[in-house]
């Protein structure tokens, strides 16, 4: 039935991107959970996600420590008690893709994430949930998969799986601004 | 046929021992302080050497931007390049260069507290609050102070910003860095076939334009443009002495015959220069043709003068004079030798052995072979008498020559830029300049320098000028700066870092307790735990476990032995270098403070007042050669004021063209010399009419022979050879005008 439905349903990926899609400049807040292997206990992190522009994102933590992370086009910068820094961390690839990905799905540009990755979108219009895995194999060797669920209104939440066993989720909380 | 059996061997040695070098800094003064060592190091092997600064043109933005992203990825995979950069981050390294790795413990003090411990954890942690990925989490694991990024950060060759590089014409710049040195041609040549032929499959469709500077890609290019142009030019001066000859005497058996003395002079001058250096320079080669023009002169006054008697006879007659020109000339080219680099070492001694081969033969065996056909001798029919030597002449063109000389003087008389000595055109070292200003390297310019006998104590006197350099920093005097004890310190430190080492018991139990309160799991650093405990107990890093490594060549750009002297470099990144010169003098430490730009003008200066001095006593040599020859004080000051006024014409000629005087010309002139004195002296001799006739013939064709070939040298593009030939070019006609006039026109001994 999915298969069948997926077809029918292929419109309905730019649908409910569209019913959640955020005009910049937007605001969310949102709950991280990170879990690696190197932790026994998840990191838990609590902040705001702003979208300011095209290609232009900003994730700031807010507990349990203050820290941003500014992604504009390609450079990303880790903004850290005071101090900018352009650390290794901003160069990995898979994070590039993980946050072009999050970008588009705000956008509401499903072009942008088909190119990107392969998905498979199941629920109702309530409560949906999309699968995306990567199409390039190179990516796919740090970035297994994702998955987004929202409802009519919104995203509720983005769930990051990378190859090492860490895997993210972020719930996205109400924001304002959202068109 | 015992010349037959020489040329033999000669050609045999050279065919075996031949060795070709292309090394850009061989015509650069020797040096002949520490200050300068190190100045002429660093251009040849210093961290700017090793890079081919590539530009990439011809395209859309876009599409260069494209280009230049997978240019680099391409060259990254072949072997022969270090690193490739293109101004964007590089990649996620997969893995931390040694000795970094194994090491990185020894080359930073670290806290290991328990409160120290407890800080980093936690700035792991917010790390990993944003970051993710496999190399990440390995970094973490086993160095969670990060010594290892610090470290890494605080090599890179260049300030990266992260944005492409592209030049003031729209270029896409790619800087890669070779393993081999600039001086290794072949290596530097394989290395820019690689960069052509990646960009050639890269641009399949379209056309882009490639541009390929830097010092390993001008030697390239320097050894293409010799071997094309030497051997146009040998044509070319053959082509023009043939005609010289042929017009002049009208045989091509005298041709034939003038080649054998040249061809000798040729190969003892090669076989010599051979024996005495390890390599040949491709420019003493390149010029070794211009030797023709010089040693042509020989068999050119003794043809004339046997045209209407016999070899044996004629070479009888001028054979003082022609001693005379041969001894001044060659106590000319010696003084090369004497002149402080090693290239013109090279040209001098080449040039000395060839005419005295070239004179050689020419006395003994060119009136054997002249002599087949016996001449009836016109024998001395006609008593010598002394042309009349006018003074005028040469007075009036010396002023004006002067005169001229001064008007034409744009700034001051001599050029001391290093760059003029370099054998690059102009042209080609402004493009480097063009593609290099897109990127942000560090200035290269300043330089802290200090040596020792002992590798250890220079180490330790690092450590010191590390902490006044920090705190230097901490004033604003600099950005940053990299010294070779960031990466190798002294023994004595390396062992108290080690001891610091807390043993793995300690260790664990800090770890465990800092861990207590975050969420990381009890066994997450134990690689850690690991690392650190190999560290407390290996042997310390000495600077053969670094040449292993891919940082040998960082190494040896901070780290140089010269002579029994280790000298450590440190560079500054945009230092204000007024105050932090001043405040180097205050420190106590044996530092020198080094402007690169500054110390390249001192030394081409020193170069040149050594060059000058150096003439000054081959001038004296000479005129005491005259003295010795006991000729007539009236004829010794014609020949003075002659050759005077003819050195001064062609210094007016050469201000007028290049706008100053470098130290090449100086050298050019001291040939100059020679060769005024050669014609002034066959000018002024006492002779009777028809052998005055031959000599004017001979000293005509001499005149012109010269010119010709070194004026086609004056076509060249290597600015050296330039200046060389349009100097000896002008001053030989100008030298045989003026003494020609002075001794020929209005004498009553004319016809």
């Amino acid at each position: 039935m999915l298969l069948t439905m997926s077809r029918a349903w292929s419109l309905e990926l730019n649908a409910v991107l569209d019913s959640v899609a955020v005009t910049p400049p937007g605001r969310v807040e949102f709950h991280e959970e990170r879990h690696n292997p190197m932790l026994q206990d998840p990191i838990i992190l609590t902040g705001y996600l702003e979208y300011l522009g095209a290609g232009v994102l900003h994730k700031v933590i807010q507990t349990p420590f203050e820290e941003a992370l500014l992604v504009n086009h390609d450079q990303v910068i880790i903004e850290r008690d005071g101090e900018v820094r352009r650390l290794a961390l901003g160069r990995s690839r898979s994070l590039k893709t993980i946050l072009g990905a999050i970008e588009a799905i705000l956008s509401g540009d499903s072009k942008k994430l088909e190119s990107i990755f392969e998905y498979e979108l199941s629920g109702t219009s309530d409560a949906w949930t999309v699968r995306l895995t990567p199409i390039s194999r190179r990516i796919a060797k740090q970035l297994s998969s994702m998955q987004i669920k929202g409802d009519d209104q919104a995203l509720s939440s983005i769930r990051v799986d990378l190859e090492t066993g860490e895997w993210h989720v972020i719930h996205i909380l109400r924001g304002d601004n959202k068109q | 046929m015992l010349w037959l059996a020489a040329a033999a061997v000669a050609i045999i040695f050279l065919g075996a021992r031949l060795e070709l070098s292309f090394d850009l800094s061989a015509f650069f003064p020797k040096r002949t302080t520490l200050r300068h060592d190190i100045l002429v190091e660093q251009i040849r092997n210093g961290p700017g050497s090793r890079l081919l600064v590539i530009g990439i043109s011809g395209a859309p933005h876009d599409e260069l931007a494209e280009a230049s992203k997978r240019l680099k990825e391409m060259l990254s995979l072949d072997a022969a390049f270090i690193t490739v950069l293109n101004g964007e981050f590089p990649e996620e390294t997969t893995a931390v260069p040694e000795p970094i790795q194994s090491y990185n413990l020894l080359m930073r003090d670290i806290d290991y507290s328990r409160d120290s411990l407890q800080q980093a954890l936690q700035a792991r942690l917010q790390d990993l609050a944003i970051g993710s990925g496999s190399t990440l989490l390995r970094l973490i694991a086993r160095d969670p102070f990060l010594v290892t990024l610090d470290l890494l950060e605080n090599l890179a060759p260049v300030d990266m910003s992260g944005e492409m590089w592209f030049a003031a014409d729209g270029s896409a710049v790619l800087m890669a860095e070779t393993h081999a040195a600039s001086i290794d041609i072949t290596a530097q040549a394989e290395a820019v076939h690689s960069v052509r032929r990646a960009l050639a499959d890269l641009s399949a469709s379209t056309s882009l334009a490639l541009e390929l500077t830097g010092v390993g890609a001008f030697s390239v290019e320097l050894e293409q443009i010799i071997r094309a142009e030497t051997v146009k030019r040998s044509v070319f001066a053959s082509a023009a002495l043939l005609l010289v000859l042929l017009v002049v005497f009208r045989s091509l058996r005298l041709l034939l015959l003038a080649a054998l003395p040249i061809v000798m002079g040729f190969l003892a001058g090669l076989t010599l220069v051979s024996l005495l250096f390890d390599k040949v320079h491709g420019i003493t080669l390149a010029f070794g043709f211009t030797l023709l023009g010089i040693a042509v002169d020989y068999p050119l006054h003794l043809f004339s003068h046997a045209q209407h008697d016999s070899g044996h006879a004629a070479i009888r007659r001028i054979w003082p004079t022609m001693l005379l020109g041969l001894l001044s000339t060659m106590i000319a080219y010696l003084a090369l030798a004497f002149s402080g680099s090693q290239g013109l070492a090279q040209l001098g001694i080449f040039t000395a052995a060839g005419i005295a081969v070239a004179m050689y033969v020419t006395k003994t065996w060119l009136p054997l072979l002249l002599d087949r056909e016996p001449q009836p001798s016109t024998g001395d029919a006609q008593a010598p008498h002394t042309p009349s030597l006018r003074y005028t002449v040469a007075v009036v063109v010396l002023i004006v020559a002067f005169v001229a000389a001064n008007r034409s003087l744009e700034t001051d008389l001599w050029d001391d830029k290093l760059s003029s000595l370099s054998p690059v055109p102009a042209e080609r070292l402004a493009a480097d300049l063009a593609l290099r200003s897109a990127t942000v390297t560090p200035d290269m310019r300043y330089q802290l320098v200090l040596h020792s006998d002992s590798l250890e104590s220079l180490l330790r006197d690092s450590e010191s000028l590390d902490v006044l350099l920090a705190n230097a920093v901490d004033d604003g005097l600099l950005k940053k700066w990299q010294s070779v004890t960031q990466i190798l310190p002294s023994r004595r430190t390396q062992e108290r870092r080690q001891s610091a080492i807390p043993s793995a018991v300690v260790l664990n139990d800090r770890l465990r307790a800092a861990l207590a309160d975050t969420p990381f799991r009890t066994d997450a650093f134990d690689p850690f735990i690991t690392n650190a405990n190999t560290a407390k107990s290996m042997p310390l890093l000495m600077p053969a476990d670094i040449a292993a490594t891919p940082l040998r060549s960082w190494l040896a750009s901070h780290l140089i032995q010269v002579g029994d002297q280790w000298v450590a470099l440190t560079s500054v990144a945009r230092p204000a270098a007024m105050q932090l010169s001043r405040r180097v003098e205050q420190w106590n430490i044996a530092v020198e403070f080094v402007d690169l730009q500054a110390a390249s003008v001192d030394l081409v200066r020193d170069y040149r007042s050594g060059t000058r001095n150096t003439m000054l006593v081959a001038a004296l040599l000479i005129v005491g050669l005259l003295l010795y020859a006991r000729m007539q004080f009236r004829r010794i000051v014609w020949i003075v004021l002659t050759v005077s006024s003819a050195l001064a014409t062609t210094v007016a000629v050469v201000v007028a063209q290049h706008g100053s005087l470098t130290v090449i010309h100086l050298v050019a002139l001291l040939l100059v010399l020679g060769l005024g004195l050669d014609y002034a002296l066959f000018l002024s001799r006492s002779e009777s009419v028809s052998e005055q006739r031959a000599t004017d013939k001979g000293v005509l064709a001499c005149a012109a022979s010269t010119s010709l070939a070194f004026g086609i040298l004056a076509g060249s593009t290597i600015p050296l050879l330039k200046f060389l030939g349009l100097t000896v070019a002008a001053g030989s006609a100008a030298s045989f005008l003026i003494a020609w006039s002075g001794s020929r026109i209005g004498s009553k001994n004319r016809r």
